[in-house]
């Protein structure tokens, strides 16, 4: 694949992520004009850059259903749940080709066969039902627009010049090809192109010219005005109003005076389309543009400026040794920027959690529809931006999550009318951003996790002791155990029992946090803290010995300094701190960097599974914000280290893990004492 | 009878005064009778008689007023009258008490029968009066009468009592003339007596007195005068015990003593003659002894001189030396620098060296990175592959290179470090030199200047001589005026003769001795007390001074 | 020439103690200085740390240990080879402590011997092959093998000790 297939393929999964939105909304509301416009325009656009690039198989696809989606517009047929279905499930399996890692497996004939021949059917069935509507294929309905005469301007929102390469300048040159046509281009002083204003006469169709702009709408603004139906350029009055507006822009309302478009119908129409063009490239400005870049060139550009703080925390650190004052100021204002701009461009690697919530909407849709269960999907704060790997690391137990809500938690709506509830169930996805963490909660309004069974299970199961007394907490965490699944049939929805501790997993390994809460008959809620960035962590910078250390910052509740004399290294042993006995673990020891003790030592209280536990450090150096990075798989037995970070002395930091440090010192104790 | 001067004087007075005194006291008794006599007549006698002889004259007055006092007839004049005979009755009265305290017995005896006879006229007075205060003829004739009658002779009783008494009194003055003139003429016999016994007792006393002192001060004379001739040889005889008499014995001492002191002073002059010679002679040794001294000194001095120039040499070659021992320690210093420098520079090389190793294995290090790469790009490498191999050839050369030049600098450093090292031994050792010699030096320059300080103090020291020999020169002239005025002396005691052993006007020869006597410590003399040490002579005796003593001696 | 390209391959020379080892060229990345190692407490000895590779963190086994060398002490030549393993079952990047490393040559497969599975120090499968080179036995390392083993030593073993360590 070149890069432009690259290219398209990356936008055509965040196009269809858009697809599915706007199909959704449609389901939800089949007459709603909006939706009904995106899914048009999404799909179009998708046709266009799939055969451009070469994917002829994907644009085939599009371009049928988009046919279909055309005569709904055209209101020659209603949307339907079929058509929605068939739409969905084609552009999933379009979905999966995408995923492909090469061209050829993407582009393979027979992939989209399936699919190509279902739309073809209840094209066939939409035909049939269509009295007297001519038959033609799809494609040429498209076709048959009437000779128009339109108004295009076009203003690039890049600098470009006539002679660069940019595309824009061919589209130009191609739309101009369409018909009979006159281009007006106006420059700025320095060359650049201010823009293009062009006279079409042509019998393709509004759409289709807008089609043209798609993959450079974030470049450039494009209006289209229809002045008349027909070819203004046979009149002699719009020939000399062009020749009279040769040197000055161009004014529409002067302009459609010529044109004589007198006629209120097409008056009003013309304005429709040109108010949806505008808000649509208003919306693109205000919203700022969006260039598309690779995540590699982002994450290499992440690199870069790790390596410049660490290079300015060397620098700061010689300048402050030199101590001139001249040199000192501009090293805090570097400081500062470098600061800025890595804080920026974390930024550039964030992106909403809106593509998550579309599939989400598309899970609860499907999932309802297969357990027969009513259910509405409720998401709030979608422009909440992640970091994109964790997007797409946390998809899969988010959906996990959804899935049990719907399977474990929804009743059946019978099961609800009992219940005196509302027939629709809800489940809520609300985000939002709290200092360095993302919070995602998902609740649902089910019956809520059946705490004795899920005990009994776990009895059955023998995870827990047949006797063991647990608290309510303590029983609502079984269910991250693996092996543990509540439902008594294994579905193929869920229930495998692989399921919750693979989620715990997945979020501990992003450094996230799970808690979970449930009321019988009420509902259940499940609270996931994620960090805004899978590679910035804020932490503890602490000696141990000679070697420095990172404990993050979520996982500390307090400092102490306690005198050494007052600990005695061996293994655990209880320490009061704040008059409550802590066990205490002496890291000294534990990571064998026995140099020479202090007079006081630190000890850092943890949070370890809701108890505290206490660590001692030699010394406690501050707060430190930092660029985790992987330690490699040769260290992936050492897990009480979820990374390491270049500090700023160019020395490397290992990141603790203190959850999994806990453990495997607590699991230590625990064998050594057997 | 051995009585002085003085008590003949006073025994002689004596007598003289007591004649005189017994003169007196009888001429005295003589007087005081007689004045006694006439205080007895003046006191009583007289006033008897005067007082007696003015009663009768009141008698008379106190009569006649009585008289008048009848016959006036006016009562004013009758009172008036007898105011008068009143007043007249008081200094009546008085004048009798007052007669009556004088008046021995039978004087009061008639002043009794004279009281009575008045006391009888003042009876008649009475009558008289009060019947002339009736003032009628008959009064007054009865009153006359009466005053001739009665009055009267009442009046002529007291009037005789009063002639009484005057007669009785100028008898007892008859009688006391008479007893005034026998005292006299005993008393005037008496005292001739009296006179002519003292006049001869002063005669024969005074006689006496003058014969015994006229005779010791004559002896007296005689002896003074001869005294006053110079003469001491009198024989001074006393043969009283009176003042005179000690005196003359004092002159007879005083004669003595003054022979004993003349002839003390004799001697005297004659030792300070020959002492005065000897001490000029002794002087004069004693200028030449200075002379030779002063001579000594120079030469000292001299020798002096000459060992400061040997000093001052001394010290100039120590000086010497030890600028060149610090020199060559300096410059050893400054070699034992360049040699550090060396081996500075050559540490320095050795480093730069170092890092040229480090280059080049870095750029070893590079080169097999190339060659890596090289050889990861397969054939398109190939090329390269060569390169990356000759650069690596030539790292590991130079290399190479490197750590033998290494190897070479750090044998040249640890070489140039030990002779520097050794240098820095030297130098302090030179050093130590030099700080020897320049304690040379120093001791050498105190040397000189204690050798200076000796030559200067020799100088003062012939200085000292000099003056010494000048002053020896002095005192022979003083010797020698010493020696004329004893000689002056000896002539102006020659004027006192005192007799053969004595004699003080002895020839000066005999004390001359034969000469020549060498070197006589004492001059053994039989009064001389103070034996003075003499040495006249410088062995051959005779000096000019010698000579003088001829000329006194001619 | 074409010929001599397939059957050559170049080799990175190294040394450890008195062996050389050579290392295929296509799985070293670079040749790096010894820089200061940053150690990883509770990891198996022979994972002598982690480094800063230019803002990366970069694993690093000290050879000489999993060789089953004694530890020396570090020196100038003291080198790290970063290399780009790929095994079947994952790719991994990671730093090896070398002694020194010397030269790359291309060394003919067909003058490669195969390694002699009985009296060879170390076990069979992880020396690709033998080569002579200057009289001296140069061992041809099968490095993807040697290095994501699990196993803390490449050294024969007897038997017994094989299953223990197993």
């Amino acid at each position: 694949m070149d890069s432009n297939q690259k290219r398209f393929v990356e936008d055509a999964l965040d196009l269809l992520n858009e697809l599915d939105e706007g199909l959704l909304q449609l389901e939800a509301n089949a007459h709603a004009k909006a939706p009904l416009e995106q899914v048009f325009r999404t799909m179009h656009t998708i046709k266009g850059g799939a055969n451009m690039f070469g994917f002829d198989n994907i644009g085939e696809l599009a371009h049928y259903l988009e046919t279909l989606f055309d005569l709904v517009r055209q209101g020659k047929t209603q949307v339907s749940d079929k058509l929605i279905s068939i739409t969905l499930q084609a552009f999933d399996k379009v979905r999966d080709l995408l995923k492909e890692k090469t061209f050829e497996a993407i582009t393979r004939k027979d992939a989209l066969y399936d699919h190509l021949t279902a739309v073809h059917a209840f094209h066939r069935t939409i035909d049939a039902s269509l009295t007297g509507a001519d038959l033609v294929t799809p494609a040429g309905n498209l076709k048959k627009d009437e000779l128009a005469t339109f108004f295009v301007n076009v203003t690039p929102l890049i600098s470009m010049t006539e002679d660069g390469n940019h595309p824009l300048v061919f589209i130009v040159q191609d739309i101009a090809a369409l018909g009979t046509s006159s281009v007006k281009v106006t420059k700025k002083q320095s060359l650049e192109i201010a823009q293009w204003e062009i006279f079409l006469s042509t019998t393709t169709s509004q759409a289709e010219l807008e089609s043209y702009f798609i993959f450079v709408e974030d470049e450039s603004r494009a209006t289209f005005t229809r002045l008349a139906a027909g070819d203004l350029f046979e009149q002699p009055e719009f020939i000399q109003y062009l020749k009279s507006v040769e040197d000055k822009p161009v004014n529409l309302d002067e302009l459609r005076s010529v044109a004589g478009l007198h006629d209120d119908e097409a008056k009003k129409k013309t304005q429709q389309i040109e108010e949806e063009a505008e808000t649509q490239g208003k919306r693109k400005v205000l919203n700022d543009t969006y260039i598309k870049v690779s995540k590699r060139k982002i994450d290499d550009l992440l690199n870069w400026i790790s390596e410049l703080i660490i290079l300015q925390a060397q620098f700061a650190n010689t300048a402050s040794k030199l101590n001139v004052a001249s040199l000192t100021d501009t090293t805090e204002q570097l400081d500062m920027v470098t600061r800025q701009l890595r804080d920026t461009s974390l930024e550039i690697g964030l992106v909403p959690i809106e593509t998550l919530v579309t599939k989400f909407k598309r899970l609860v849709r499907d999932l309802s529809k297969t357990l027969n269960k009513k259910v509405n999907f409720l998401s709030e704060g979608a422009e909440t931006e992640i970091d994109k790997d964790v997007i797409e690391l946390m998809t899969e137990p988010m959906i996990h999550i959804i899935r049990n809500a719907i399977d474990h938690g929804i009743e059946s709506p019978a099961d609800r009318k009992a219940a005196s509830k509302a027939e629709h169930g809800t489940v809520k996805l609300r985000a939002f951003t709290a200092s360095s963490y993302v919070n995602i909660i998902i609740s649902d309004d089910g019956k809520g996790i059946d705490k004795e069974r899920v005990l009994q299970k776990a009895k059955e199961k023998g995870l827990v002791d047949a006797e063991a007394q647990l608290s309510e907490d303590e029983i609502l965490n079984l269910i991250f155990h693996p092996g543990l699944s509540t439902t008594a049939q294994v579905s193929d929805v869920s229930g495998r029992g692989v399921g919750m501790d693979v989620v715990k997993q997945k979020i501990n390994e992003l450094r996230g946090h799970l808690s979970l809460k449930s009321l019988p008959g009420r509902g259940t809620s499940i609270h996931i803290r994620l960090p805004l960035s899978r590679s910035i962590i804020e932490g503890l910078l602490v000696k141990i010995g000679v070697s420095d250390y990172i404990i993050p910052l979520a996982a500390v509740d307090k400092c102490y300094e306690v005198p050494s004399k007052s600990l005695t290294p061996d293994g655990c042993q209880k320490l009061l701190l704040d008059g409550q006995p802590v066990p205490v673990f002496y890291l000294q020891e534990i990571f064998r960097d026995q140099a020479a003790i202090p007079e006081v030592m630190q000890v850092i209280k943890i949070n370890y599974d809701e108890h505290p536990v206490g660590i001692t450090v030699d010394n406690i150096v501050g707060e430190y914000q930092t660029v985790l990075k992987p330690l490699g798989d040769m260290y992936q037995r050492q897990e009480e280290f979820s990374g390491a970070t270049i500090l700023g002395n160019g020395a490397v930091a290992l990141v603790l893990d203190t959850d999994k440090l806990v453990k495997q010192l607590v699991r230590q104790q625990q064998a050594s004492l057997m | 009878m051995k009585l002085n001067i003085k008590t003949r004087l006073v025994a002689a007075f004596a007598v003289l005064i007591l004649l005189s005194a017994a003169i007196f006291y009888m001429g005295n008794t003589n007087s005081a009778s007689l004045n006694d006599q006439l205080n007895t007549i003046v006191d009583s006698n007289v006033k008897r008689i005067m007082l007696a002889s003015k009663n009768a004259e009141d008698i008379q007055f106190i009569t006649k007023r009585e008289k008048e006092l009848i016959l006036t007839g006016q009562v004013e004049e009758v009172q008036e009258y007898a105011n008068l005979i009143e007043n007249k009755n008081q200094e009546l009265q008085e004048r009798v008490e007052l007669l009556r305290s004088i008046s021995d017995e039978k004087g009061v005896e008639i002043l009794e029968s004279f009281s009575a006879k008045w006391n009888d006229y003042l009876k008649v007075y009475a009558r008289i009066k009060s019947l002339s205060v009736k003032n009628t003829d008959s009064t007054q004739a009865e009153a006359y009468t009466l005053s001739r009658t009665e009055g009267r002779e009442a009046a002529m009783g007291a009037v005789a009592s009063m002639s009484q008494i005057l007669k009785k009194n100028e008898k007892a003055l008859a009688d006391a003339k008479l007893q005034a003139d026998q005292n006299y003429e005993k008393a005037r016999m008496n005292m001739i007596i009296l006179l002519c016994t003292a006049v001869v007792i002063a005669c024969v006393v005074a006689y006496w007195i003058i014969a015994s002192i006229s005779k010791s001060i004559s002896q007296a004379k005689s002896a003074i005068k001869s005294i006053s001739e110079g003469d001491l040889t009198i024989e001074i005889v006393n043969a009283s015990q009176d003042e005179v008499g000690e005196l003359l014995d004092h002159l007879r001492n005083m004669v003595e003593k003054l022979k004993e002191v003349l002839m003390f002073v004799s001697t005297a002059s004659d030792h300070i003659f020959s002492a005065s010679t000897q001490m000029s002679a002794t002087s004069q040794q004693m200028s030449q002894g200075s002379q030779e001294q002063a001579a000594s000194a120079e030469e000292i001095s001299s020798s002096m001189e000459e060992m400061v120039s040997n000093i001052q040499q001394n010290t100039d070659n120590a000086q010497q030396t030890e600028k060149t021992a610090l020199k060559a320690a300096s410059d050893i210093q400054e070699g034992s620098k360049s040699v550090n420098q060396t081996v500075d520079s050559m540490k320095k090389i050795a480093e730069k060296i170092t890092i040229i190793g480090e280059i080049a294995r870095q750029t070893n290090l590079l080169a097999l990175n190339a060659a890596v790469e090289a050889a990861r790009a397969g054939d398109q490498g190939k090329g390269f592959a060569v390169v990356a191999a000759e650069v690596r050839k030539l790292a590991e050369r130079s290399q190479a290179a490197a750590s033998e030049i290494n190897e070479l600098s750090g044998s040249s450093v640890s070489i140039a470090d030990k002779s520097g090292k050794l240098l820095d031994q030297i130098v302090p050792n030179i050093q130590n030199t030099a700080k020897l010699v320049q304690e040379i030096s120093a001791a050498s320059l105190e040397q000189n200047s204690g050798a200076e300080q000796v030559n200067n103090a020799i100088q003062q020291f012939n200085q000292v001589i000099q003056q010494n020999a000048s002053a020896s020169e002095e005192m022979a002239t003083g010797a020698e005026e010493l020696s004329s005025q004893a000689e002056h002396l000896r002539e102006a005691i020659s004027f006192f003769k005192v007799g053969k052993d004595h004699g003080a006007g002895k020839k000066i020869t005999q004390r001359r001795r034969p000469a020549p006597v060498a070197a006589i410590k004492t001059a053994p003399r039989s009064q001389g007390k103070h034996g003075v040490v003499l040495d006249l002579s410088n062995g051959n005796g005779s000096d000019h001074l010698d000579n003088d003593y001829e000329k006194y001696s001619g | 020439m074409e010929q001599q390209t397939l059957t050559s391959h170049s080799y990175l020379t190294f040394r450890l103690g008195d062996e050389t080892f050579a290392a295929s060229v296509n799985h070293v990345l670079e040749i790096l200085e010894l820089s200061k190692i940053t150690k990883v407490p509770r990891a198996p000895h022979f994972m002598r740390g982690v480094i800063n590779l230019r803002g990366n963190v970069l694993p690093v086994i000290d050879t000489r240990i999993k060789f089953g060398l004694d530890k020396a002490d570090d020196t100038v030549n003291t080198c790290i080879l970063v290399m780009n393993l790929e095994s079947e079952k994952q790719k991994i990047m990671l730093g090896a402590l070398v002694d020194a490393v010397q030269e790359v040559r291309e060394i003919e497969q067909s003058s490669i011997q195969p390694a002699p599975s009985i009296g060879s120090k170390y076990r069979s499968e992880f020396i690709e092959g033998m080569v002579k080179v200057n009289d001296q036995f140069v061992m041809i390392l099968n490095l993807a093998l040697v290095f994501t083993t699990d196993e803390v030593s490449i050294i024969q073993e007897t038997a017994e000790e094989k299953i223990s360590i197993a």
